[in-house]
Parts: C-alpha cells; structure tokens; sequence
C-alpha cells in the first residue's frame, strides 16, 4: 500500500523561495536591458528624419505602482520583448526603404532623361534637411524640347 | 545653509523589488508668501530654449532617467504613459512652449528637477508625523510615500492636495525617492537647490 506523500524537507521549501527572489531579479536585469534597447532604438528612429514617429505603446492604460506578482513582472517583460521586435523590424524595413531609396536616385542620376519631374525628398533618403532632389530640363523649355535633363537638389526648407 | 538630507526607511518588502530605492528627506523653513524671483523666472525661460523634441527623445538615454524608467516598469508602471518626473516636464515644455513661471515653490520644484532629473515632492510638515517611508498600502497594495499615520501618495508621485504647502505654510518637508542608479548626491542636489530657493 503506497504511503501519503511525505512532506517536503523545509530546505526544499526554502530553496524553492530562494529560485524565486533569483527568478524575479533575473526579470528584472531582463527589464532593464530591454528598456535600454528600446531608449536606443527610439533615439535612432529619432535621428532619422524622414521617419520621426514616436513609438506609441499601444492598450496599456495609466497604473499606480504596485509590487507585481511573479506573473505580472514577466507580462512586462514579454510586452517590452515584443515592443523592441517591433521596434527593430521597423528600423530593418526602414533601411531597406533608404536603400532603395538611395538605388532609385542612383538610377534617376544616371538616365535623367528616363525619369522627368521625378522627386525624391532628402528625407526618404534618410539624410537632414528639407531638400528635395528633383529631375528637371537645363535652361526651362529649350531643354525640355531638346531633351536635356538634370537632378537638382533644391535650396532646402520653404 | 541647509541641514544634510536624511535617509528616510524603505520597508524590506519593497526593498526586496526595488533593490536600491532610497527616500531622501529635508525638513526646511520656507517663505511662500513672497513673490516669484526673477531671477528664476528668467533661468526657466533660458532652459526652455534648451529643450527640444530631440532631448526629450534623448533624455531617455540618460543614466538618471533610465534608472526612473527601469524603476517605473518594475513596479507595473509604463514610463511612455505615466512618464517620469523629468519627461513629464520636457514633455509640458514641448506642450506650452516654455517653462511658465507659477509660484516660488512651483518654480523651485520645477528648476532642481531640470537641473539635477531627480523628482521632488513638497509636503507642509505640520501635516506630518514621523518619518518619511515607502511601504505598500491598499488591497491590491500599490506602492507609497507615507509618514508614521498614513499613505501620502504613490511613490514617484506628487502630494496630494491636502497635504500640498499653501502660502501660509511655514515648513517644508522635501522628499525625494530615488530608484537604483540615481546617485544620492544627485538626490541631495535636488533637495538642496529646492532649499536655497524657498529660504525665507
């Protein structure tokens, strides 16, 4: 006949406390790290003026402090896990626009003639400024008529 | 010259998660009845040509803030909606376009948080009894300033109106409370400058 199961040594018990007081601090070392990571990439999508937009946690509401249960501390942490993804799949795709960004004016230089009137702000380009560059004819209609085409980078902000 | 700040008590079970908190507090004679100095006025107005949406992105950055942010989302709060004392000020900047001059206790308040990033709270100390401690209070228990006979207000908070100084008030109780990572002479700064600029 089997026995009820013994009680667990009291050492048992306190090692398991113990686990979660290092489980919790690990938390958050994860909570400051991943705050970290998120002020850079705030910085960086900041330095980068064609794409200004703060970003706006969304559903979270105002709270007062409060001690979190082990549960709450790692819902923060997967929230802010999931904002810093966010944030670095924005900046990857945000690169990649520049560069091709960056390619397109690469191609307008080239063949001028092969894209008229085409504009492309400085800002897609990911550079400062309000400049635009813009495909336009040397000397107005003579060289619209005689197709002579150029990009020129306008004077900067109205 | 001021007395030094002292070290008011952290009860270990919020010590336990906020590993590093210390609560500063300065009991000071004030003057609030006088008129708003000038020479703060004019400071407000130079540090609000300071502060554009580019600092304010960058502010978090900084080791001070950071340590306010960190702090913030260990105790269930996200600093991007409540924000930390001194965002929330730049972000008022961004706001109404300056540093608006109120009253000398306002003013003061405002001045050492720009100056040194660390958060103080003025309390009448008349209306106090004992010393200043972060303990929990509350079913759930939220985290609070308290003194020896009640929660004062969330921690990171500002004093609620009933115990906020009026013109009449002849003694402050300043307090800051400053997570992990914030250096206590940056905290003593702040209570210090706050001082000098309500002495009577």
């Amino acid at each position: 006949m089997k026995g009820a199961p013994a009680t667990p040594p009291l050492e048992d018990l306190q090692a398991l406390v113990v686990d979660e007081h290092a489980a919790r601090a690990t938390l958050r070392a994860q909570l400051r790290h991943l705050e970290r990571d998120l002020a850079q990439l705030a910085s960086d999508r900041f330095a980068d003026p064609g794409d200004r937009e703060p970003f706006v946690p969304a559903a979270t509401r105002h709270a007062a402090p409060r001690l979190l249960s082990f549960a709450e501390l790692e819902a923060q942490r997967d929230v802010l896990v999931a904002r810093v993804a966010e944030a670095r799949a924005h900046r990857r795709a945000r690169r990649a626009e520049i560069q091709e960004a960056r390619g397109f004016l690469e191609e307008v230089r080239r063949a001028p003639e092969r894209h008229k009137f085409v504009r492309i702000p400085r800002s897609a380009l990911g550079e400062p400024g309000c400049g635009v560059y813009q495909v336009k004819p040397r000397l107005g209609i003579i060289g619209m008529l005689a197709g002579w085409w150029q990009v020129k980078l306008s004077s900067g902000c109205p | 010259m001021t007395d030094d700040p002292r070290p008011g008590i952290v009860e270990p079970e919020v010590a336990a998660e906020l590993p590093g908190l210390t609560v500063w507090e300065l009991t000071v004679a004030a003057d609030l009845q006088r008129g708003r100095d000038p020479g703060v006025r004019d400071r407000l107005r130079e540090l609000a040509g300071r502060f554009t949406g580019a600092v304010v992105i960058e502010a978090r950055q900084d080791e001070i803030v950071h340590a306010y942010r960190v702090a913030f989302r260990h105790v269930g709060v996200d600093p991007d909606i409540d924000r930390t004392p001194y965002e929330a000020a730049l972000v008022e900047r961004l706001r109404l376009g300056g540093f608006p001059s109120k009253d000398v206790l306002t003013d003061a308040l405002l001045l050492a948080l720009l100056d040194t990033k660390v958060g103080v709270v003025a309390f009448d100390d008349a209306m106090l009894t004992g010393p200043m401690r972060v303990t929990t209070a509350g079913e759930p228990a939220r985290i609070v300033l308290a003194d020896d006979a009640r929660p004062l207000t969330p921690l990171f908070g500002e004093a609620l109106d009933e115990l906020a100084p009026t013109t009449d008030t002849g003694a402050l109780r300043l307090v800051a409370a400053t997570p992990a990572g914030v250096p206590a002479i940056s905290a003593w700064e702040a209570l210090d400058r706050v001082a000098q600029l309500v002495a009577p």
